[in-house]
């Protein structure tokens, strides 16, 4: 039986579509009303707020934290600054990702690491070495998304001049109504936002005051439907489903690194001191080059809708993004697998998150995507796209 | 890094497998610097004078398993080693009669009765068939693990050429207590514990412990003949032989870590501050030290140092050195010059039990070597060196002084107890617990065998299954000591296997 998250009694009393899924054991809606474009459209030009309590966290304190933390992750975060956040992942000793998540550095030596799937046994088989105190503050913290245009004068008016000086990726400290709350300028939409993080006792009042605040600023709850949209076109991996965890991994094929993941930019193989888990294999990859990458897709439109023609149909595309696996191909030879896609209602494309073999990885590579009409499997052309696709300049504002 | 450096192969550890790898290197013409951390050659076999005019020549004191095979290759005969032509006789003391008389190669008792001589005569007819099949696979790297144990066995050990009856009783003791295979085999209970004595020591076991028993036939298969003078003799002519193939043997260097660079070895640090730039190691000190105090759990593959971890390497065997005025001598004033004790296989599990608990034995169990004269002792004096069952390394409350005294009046009343009069002679003693031991010849654990000997840390699994075969996930880093295959005690085995490995792998 999944839990209910501190902003349940909110989250339920709005949820008219009484869609829900899993998340990491606690229910979360998929959808408010009837179809997630509302919701996407809050997200691109008002704000959406998202209840991403789900999300692992781990506060990581004690002498060697930072230096635990570099071990551990792929990212030497000993540089981080109080006050920043940054994205990385995480690997096994062959190099192959586990998770990917962010560190933020909460100052008094203090960090907190978000993952996607449970790391605590990971984290604590390291951890007996070093000077260090790992807390599971997953079922602890509640955390809301407030994502979208509108966001920062939203949490201007719920938190004051304190949001003024977040820059892209800052993590700082405020107060709502007495009680205090994390800030940090990030998101998983690709567009201008926040995350809040506060103690479950507060998760209420939170989500009331920016309710109240967003009155005046057109922000809406949104489900991770929507949510989906946009993180395709703002060109995120989901693990389990872009990606499956090494640890979670089957086969070795079905690993992936982080260089084929387009995560080789959060990899520090330049440090000084201890070499982090996966250093090895990673310096033999980035020296000999990835088997495979992760690329975006642009879909042909006017061959999907030739193809619905055929059927006489009009052209049709979900209105939520799908994460079902389909073959890619090149000359009849397959070449990968798309693992996720949308129809992107603000680039007006049809979008898709491929892993293709390293060789046809290029901006530009002419590519075929298999795309089903009435069971019928038939191809369609899909050129390799640079991620994001959708990166608007409020995005790091 | 000069091309002169990177080609040069150090050897930690100048102990006897240090040593061997250190001539065989030599020998094929490489350039070879062993750096022993002590300032003396041998390890626990080094000569060493513990009490003034009083030496003892080694720590472990058992050469019936330095491989004859190896000597003649080592050329160490030309530098004065010279094989014991009557094996030493051990006496196994019993209170209130006469002692069973052991010859050091198990080959031959006297002082039980005849239909005892007859049943151990039976037991041994059955480890001289089955001995060269297990030696063959004990004098070569461990067969790599694949499959079942059944293949393995055979394919390792070949035992299929044994014959059906013989196959059938080696698969049926290997995984035994040593106490069950000698209540089997014989009937004499004195006896049974003699000869169960010397395959708990550093086992961290007893002889009701499960895998006494494969300990005990690897022992027994393996044994040979005694060197003349004892382990410090072994090491006197491996040191000749090392300098006379052009080694270079360095004393009084302890390394401080080994570094790396891009998962390969890139040289050693001295404690000095010393750094020897090189891309080859041959470690010969504990595997445990090599992986996680000299490199870093934290610089390693996370399997490897969790494997590392894992390998049990707890100290149970205290050493009592006693210099005497005259030779050991039993009531009816016998001179030894070896002596067990422990009436039964009940008293020497009760010994390990204390150790078991993390206490020490009250009553602990010794296996006892005394030299006599010169050059040990003045003339008519005597050394004796016993290895003493069971204290535990982590001793609960810690080791201190009065703990180890306590622990050598023990060992001294236990003695006493068989040879009257012990007391009047005993011109002074040294006491070595786990925790000396570990410090003194930097041990994990102060564990003389460098890990353990239980069934599931020995051949491809010893120290682990990533490092078994002397090659280990670090490029360069070869381990060659008593932490690897086929184990600790006097062999020379660990250390050729290894150099021959490394010259293999170039």
């Amino acid at each position: 039986m999944p839990n209910a998250t501190p902003f349940h009694p909110r989250t339920q009393a709005l949820c008219q579509s009484y869609k829900w899924k899993d998340w990491s054991g606690y229910c979360a809606p998929c959808v408010y009303g009837m179809s997630p474009e509302r919701e996407y459209n809050a997200i691109r030009n008002g704000a959406g707020l998202l209840d991403v309590t789900p999300l692992f966290k781990y506060d990581v304190s004690g002498k060697d934290a930072a230096r635990f933390l570099s071990r551990v992750l792929s990212r030497d975060v000993r540089a981080l600054k109080p006050g920043r956040m940054t994205y990385l992942c995480w690997c096994d000793d062959h190099g192959k990702v586990l998770d990917d998540g962010t560190c933020a550095h909460l100052g008094d030596g203090r960090s907190r690491l978000t993952a996607a799937a449970p790391a605590l046994h990971w984290l604590m088989r390291h951890a007996r070495r070093y000077d260090v105190t790992v807390a599971d503050v997953s079922d602890e913290v509640a955390a809301l998304a407030l994502q979208g245009p509108t966001s920062r004068a939203i949490l201007r008016d719920a938190c004051g001049e304190v949001v003024d000086g977040l820059k892209f990726f800052g993590v700082a400290t405020a107060r709502i109504d007495g009680f205090e709350v994390v800030l940090s300028r990030t998101g998983y939409t690709g567009d201008l936002g926040y995350e809040l993080w506060v103690d479950n006792a507060h998760a209420l009042a939170l989500w009331d005051a920016l309710s109240a605040a967003g009155k005046r600023h057109n922000l809406e709850p949104v489900g991770l439907d929507a949510l989906d949209i946009s993180r395709v076109e703002a060109g995120f991996v989901l693990r389990g489903i872009d990606y499956t965890g090494a640890n979670e991994a089957l086969i070795e094929a079905q690993k992936s690194s982080p260089y084929e993941l387009g995560l080789g930019w959060t990899v520090t193989l330049e440090r000084d001191g201890e070499p982090f888990i996966g250093q090895a294999a990673l310096e033999r990859e980035k020296r000999e080059g990835s088997a495979w990458a992760l690329v975006g897709l642009d879909v042909d439109w006017p061959a999907i809708e030739a193809l619905y023609a055929e059927h006489g149909l009009p052209p049709h595309v979900p209105s939520a993004a799908w994460r079902s696996m389909v073959p890619v191909y090149r000359d009849g030879r397959q070449v990968g697998r798309a693992t996720s896609g949308t129809w992107s209602p603000t680039l007006k494309k049809n979008l898709a998150l491929a892993t293709v073999e390293a060789s046809v990885s290029e901006p530009g590579t002419p590519l075929y995507l298999e795309w089903t009409v009435e069971w019928s499997r038939q191809v369609v052309p899909a050129v390799v796209t640079k991620t994001p696709f959708f990166d608007p300049p409020r995005k790091r504002a | 890094m000069s091309r002169e450096n990177t080609s040069t192969v150090v050897v930690l550890g100048g102990g006897h497998n240090g040593l061997t790898a250190a001539v065989l290197l030599a020998k094929a013409g490489r350039k070879v610097v062993v750096l022993e951390a002590r300032e003396t050659f041998g390890g626990l076999a080094a000569r060493e004078t513990f009490h003034p005019g009083y030496a003892a020549p080694g720590l472990h004191h058992d050469t019936r398993g330095v491989r004859a095979a190896l000597v003649e290759e080592l050329g160490l005969a030309r530098h004065g080693l010279a094989f014991r032509k009557q094996p030493t006789k051990i006496h196994l003391a019993r209170a209130g009669s006469e002692p069973i008389v052991l010859d050091a190669l198990h080959a031959s008792v006297s002082g039980v009765a005849q239909a005892e001589v007859e049943r151990f005569a039976q037991w041994r007819g059955f480890l001289g068939r089955v001995g060269p099949a297990l030696r063959a696979a004990l004098d070569r790297p461990a067969p790599e693990p694949a499959g079942e144990l059944l293949p393995l066995l055979e394919a390792g050990l070949r035992v299929r050429r044994l014959g059906r009856a013989d196959m059938l009783e080696l698969l049926r003791i290997l995984p035994m207590c040593a106490a069950d295979w000698m209540r089997d085999a014989l009937t004499d209970e004195r006896l049974r514990a003699g000869l169960a004595l010397p395959a708990v020591e550093g086992s961290f076991s007893g002889p009701w412990s499960a895998g006494s028993a494969a300990n005990l036939l690897f022992r027994e298969v393996t044994s040979g003949n005694e060197i003349e003078g004892g382990a410090a003799a072994l090491v006197d002519a491996l040191v000749k032989a090392a300098k006379g193939f052009g080694a270079e043997l360095r004393h009084g260097a302890p390394v401080r870590s080994i570094s790396l660079r891009a998962g390969r070895v890139a040289g050693v640090v001295l404690e000095s501050g010393e750094e020897l730039a090189c891309d080859s190691v041959l470690a010969t000190c504990d595997p445990k030290q090599v992986f996680l105090d000299l490199i870093g759990a934290e610089r390693l593959p996370v399997d490897l140092a969790q494997d590392l971890e894992r390998v049990r390497a707890r100290g149970t065997t205290a050493v009592v050195r006693l210099a005497l005025s005259a030779p050991l001598a039993l009531a009816d004033g016998t001179a030894v010059e070896a002596l067990r004790t422990g009436e039964s296989l009940d008293a020497i599990e009760r010994a390990y039990d204390a150790a078991k608990y993390r206490t020490v034995a009250s009553e602990p169990v010794l296996d006892v070597r005394v030299f006599t004269g010169k050059p040990h002792a003045p003339s008519g004096h005597s050394v004796a060196t016993a290895l003493v069952h069971a204290a535990a390394f982590a001793r609960e409350g810690g080791w201190d002084d009065d703990a180890r005294e306590k622990l050598g009046d023990d060992a001294v009343r236990v003695l006493s107890s068989a040879c009257p009069g012990l007391e009047a002679k005993l011109v002074a003693r040294e006491v070595l617990t786990p925790a000396d031991l570990s410090r003194r010849y930097r041990l994990t654990g102060g564990h003389i065998h460098h890990g353990e000997h239980a069934l599931d840390q020995l051949l491809f699994m010893r120290p682990s299954t990533a490092t078994a075969r002397y090659a280990t996930p670090i490029g360069g880093l070869f381990l060659g000591g008593s932490g690897s295959h086929p184990g600790g005690g006097l062999t020379c085995a660990p250390g050729a296997l290894a150099a021959k490995a490394w010259l293999a792998s170039r």
